[in-house]
């Protein structure tokens, strides 16, 4: 009783300095440098669509001589691969494409109850 | 005037030549050597002794090692470890020759959009080999998530086929374009310090000694993205979802 007792104020204690070597101290400290990598993807994630989209509509049009007709479809395409990569960043599923289903679900579930 | 892009010129160190075949040692290609001679090196730090208390040479590739091992255990899982070469390699090429292009008189290999390209379409080529191996034509599920309204369906797949084109683009471009610009800002103050005179300069000066440090986290923190990314990319082609 009087161990129990005092482990659990030792813990509080621990937790109040910062100094608890509990998981969630660890995971703080590692994700900081994460976090960073996170924010100095986003602007490339976004660029990389346009620009991929462009390419791929110009190399069309390049071989089939219809200039600005897959130009402008794979440009709009690339923008929705852009927010598409930025939406799955920020949503912390950490691959660009293929929807992991399940991760997916637990994200979304808040918002609109999921499928 | 100094040109600041000038550090990015490439330029035959020994010049070799087969008829029009240009195959010259390059500044590039040398230190693509250096880079990879530095690796083993390092590595060989570690393999020499393998003591059970570590001294610094064969702590600091033990750091690197488990570091990128927790790294492929947690995104890709017990399937991983065939992958883990790769990843580790990739890291420490990476991860040198940014750091080698911080030491002055050096060349930032990964500053040439052809060298991180060629990076990232081994990765890509990596993923999608391996994907289909493992899961055969399955693999192209990945372009169409379940469970969504079937219109959706037309706009999706284009999507996220262009999503998924997109993977060596961004992962070529972020490091390119991060080592060009740092290296050309650290240059161009370097160059109104010089400009400014000896009062007057030492402001660029002392920005410049801050953009170093700077510089050297980006370096590592390329570096790290990079190898990441080329896990949740392999992620894929282990596990389908």
């Amino acid at each position: 009783m009087d161990n129990e007792d005092f482990n659990k104020r030792l813990a509080d204690a621990l937790k109040q300095a910062g100094m608890n070597k509990n998981e969630k101290n660890k995971e703080d400290s590692g994700s900081s440098f994460a976090a960073l990598a996170r924010g100095m993807r986003i602007g490339f994630e976004f660029l990389g669509g346009i620009v991929t989209g462009l390419a791929i509509g110009y190399g069309i049009d390049y071989y089939a001589g219809t200039t600005p007709l897959f130009l402008t479809i794979f440009l709009f395409l690339g923008f929705g691969a852009g927010l598409l990569n930025i939406y799955r960043l920020l949503n912390n599923i950490e691959t660009t494409i293929g929807v992991n289903r399940k991760e997916f679900l637990d994200v979304t579930k808040g918002d609109d109850g999921g499928q | 005037m100094a040109d600041p892009l000038k550090q990015f010129a490439v330029k035959p160190v020994i010049p070799i030549e087969f008829g029009t075949l240009n195959l010259s040692l390059t500044n590039s290609s040398l230190w693509m050597l250096v880079c990879v001679f530095v690796a083993v090196l390092i590595m060989l730090g570690m393999a020499r002794r393998r003591a059970l208390v570590p001294c610094r040479t064969q702590n600091v590739p033990e750091i690197f090692y488990e570091f990128i091992h927790a790294m492929v255990k947690d995104t890709l899982g017990h399937h991983g470890r065939t992958y883990m070469p790769l990843v580790f390699s990739l890291f420490m090429i990476v991860l040198i020759g940014n750091i080698l292009g911080m030491i002055p008189f050096g060349f930032t290999i990964t500053s040439h959009i052809v060298v991180t390209g060629a990076l990232s379409m081994l990765v890509i080529g990596v993923v999608t080999v391996m994907g289909f191996v493992n899961h055969g034509l399955k693999f192209l599920r990945l372009f169409a998530p379940k469970g969504l309204p079937l219109p959706i369906y037309i706009i999706i797949i284009p999507v996220e086929i262009v999503s998924y084109m997109s993977r060596p683009f961004t992962l070529a471009l972020r490091l390119a374009a991060n080592m060009t610009a740092g290296h050309t800002m650290l240059k161009v103050f370097a160059i109104f310090s010089i400009q400014a005179g000896v009062l007057a300069g030492l402001g660029p000066m002392l920005f410049n000694a801050a953009m170093v440090s700077f510089e050297i986290l980006v370096a590592v923190l390329q570096a790290y993205i990079f190898t990441i990314l080329t896990c949740m990319y392999l992620k894929d082609a282990v596990e389908l979802h």
